[in-house]
C-alpha cells in the first residue's frame, strides 16, 4: 500500500513537473521576438574596391571621337553593384566636331556599371555650349536646374519626374517631369507648365 | 492697351515642348497666355522668335473650342473679342490674322468670315469670305462676310 501510495504522489509530482514545463514552453513561444531587421541583408557592408580623387574619364566612339567625359571630386567603384559613386561630377557630351554640346553638374551622382546609364543628385544643373560657368547666364544660352536627373547615353535622353526650371535667352519655363531628346536637343515639360517670356 | 507690348508675356499650360537651337516654343493643353490686357486661351500656343530673342510670332490653335482672344485697346475703350479655330499674331506688324470660323466682337460690332486681318495699332479690320473653304463660319451665306456696325451715336441709345 504504502509503496503504491508513494509510487502515486511520485506519478503526480512528474505529471505536475510536465505540466508547469508545458505552460513556460507555451509562454515563452508567445513572447514577441526581437526580429533583426537586417536578416538576409549581406553581413559584409558594400565595399570599394577602388576610388580615385580629382578623376577624368573619356569616352571615344570607334572612330576615335570624343564621345562624352565625366569629371569628379571623387569617384569610389562598388564591385557588388558595379555602380561607381561620383562626388561633385561633371559630364560632357561632345558633336562630331568635337564641340562641347551638353554638359551636367551636381553634388553627387551614380554611375551604373556599362557606363551609360547616370543618376545626378542634389542641386543638378544642366548647360548647352563651352562655358564652364553654368552660373553665368550671359555664357549658357540654355540653362535647366532640377534636383534629380537621369540620363541614358545609349538612347542619348535625360528624364526626371521632379520639378524642372528651365531658362533660356528666349525666356524662362518650368514644369514638373522633363523628357529630353539629347541628340536634337527636343525638350518636353510634362506637367503643371508655366513660360515667361520678358520682351 | 498701348503698353501691352511692353509687359512681360506670362504662359500657362499643361505640357511644352522647347528646342534651344530653333528658339521654337510649344505649349500644349488648357494654355492661358496674359500680356497685360491681352489674354488668350487655346489648346496651342506656339512661340516663335527672331535671332535676338525678340518674339516674332505667336500661333495660338483651338480643338474643339475656338481660340479666344481679348483686349483692351483704351482704357475706356470696350475690350474687344476675337474668335477663330486659327489666331497669329505678328509682332512686328502689330497685327493678329483670324481664320478659321473668324469672329471678331469690337464693342456692339460685329464681324465675322473665314479670315479677319485686326490691326491692334490702327484698329483697322479687314474680313475675307472663302468660297471653297470649308469652315462654317458664322454668316449665313458660305464664303461671305458678315459685318454688323451700330451707328456711334444711337449706340447708347440702342440699348
Amino acid at each position: 500500500m504504502l509503496f503504491g501510495r508513494r509510487l502515486k504522489k511520485r506519478f503526480i509530482g512528474i505529471l505536475g513537473l510536465a505540466v508547469l514545463g508545458l505552460v513556460v514552453h507555451f509562454l515563452d513561444s508567445q513572447r514577441p521576438r526581437s526580429s533583426n531587421l537586417f536578416d538576409g541583408v549581406d553581413e559584409r557592408p558594400s565595399e570599394p574596391d577602388y576610388f580615385a580623387v580629382n578623376s577624368q574619364y573619356r569616352s571615344y566612339n570607334r572612330d576615335g571621337q570624343l564621345e562624352h567625359s565625366i569629371r569628379a571630386d571623387r569617384l569610389l567603384h562598388f564591385p557588388d553593384s558595379r555602380q561607381t559613386r561620383l562626388e561633385q561630377p561633371e559630364l560632357s557630351t561632345y558633336g562630331v566636331e568635337g564641340q562641347a554640346l551638353w554638359n551636367a553638374r551636381s553634388d553627387k551622382g551614380v554611375v551604373e556599371g556599362d557606363g551609360n546609364h547616370f543618376q545626378l543628385n542634389q542641386n543638378v544643373i544642366v548647360w548647352k555650349g563651352t562655358s564652364r560657368q553654368p552660373e553665368d547666364k550671359t555664357l549658357t544660352p540654355v540653362r535647366l536646374t532640377t534636383d534629380l536627373l537621369n540620363i541614358d547615353l545609349e538612347k542619348e535622353q535625360a528624364y526626371t519626374d521632379k520639378a524642372v526650371l528651365l531658362e533660356a535667352e528666349q525666356g524662362d519655363m518650368q514644369g514638373k517631369g522633363l523628357q529630353a531628346n539629347l541628340k536634337n536637343s527636343q525638350i518636353y515639360l510634362l506637367e503643371d507648365v508655366r513660360g515667361l517670356y520678358v520682351q | 492697351l498701348d503698353s501691352d507690348s511692353a509687359q512681360p508675356i506670362n504662359i500657362q499650360a499643361n505640357q511644352a515642348e522647347f528646342n534651344p537651337e530653333t528658339g521654337i516654343a510649344t505649349y500644349t493643353g488648357d494654355v492661358k497666355l496674359n500680356q497685360g490686357s491681352l489674354k488668350v486661351k487655346a489648346h496651342t500656343v506656339t512661340i516663335y522668335q527672331d535671332n535676338n530673342g525678340e518674339i516674332s510670332k505667336v500661333v495660338a490653335i483651338g480643338k474643339g473650342e475656338r481660340v479666344h482672344m481679348q483686349q483692351k485697346p483704351e482704357p475706356d475703350s470696350p475690350e474687344v473679342h476675337a474668335f477663330a479655330m486659327y489666331a497669329e499674331y505678328l509682332s512686328v506688324e502689330q497685327e493678329v490674322l483670324l481664320k478659321d470660323n473668324a469672329e471678331l466682337e469690337n464693342g456692339k460690332d460685329r464681324f465675322t468670315g473665314d479670315r479677319i486681318r485686326y490691326n491692334l495699332q490702327t484698329r483697322n479690320i479687314s474680313a475675307w469670305g472663302d468660297k471653297n473653304s470649308g469652315s462654317q463660319s458664322q454668316s449665313s451665306v458660305p464664303g461671305q462676310v458678315k459685318i454688323i456696325l451700330y451707328p456711334k451715336n444711337n449706340q447708347s441709345s440702342a440699348q
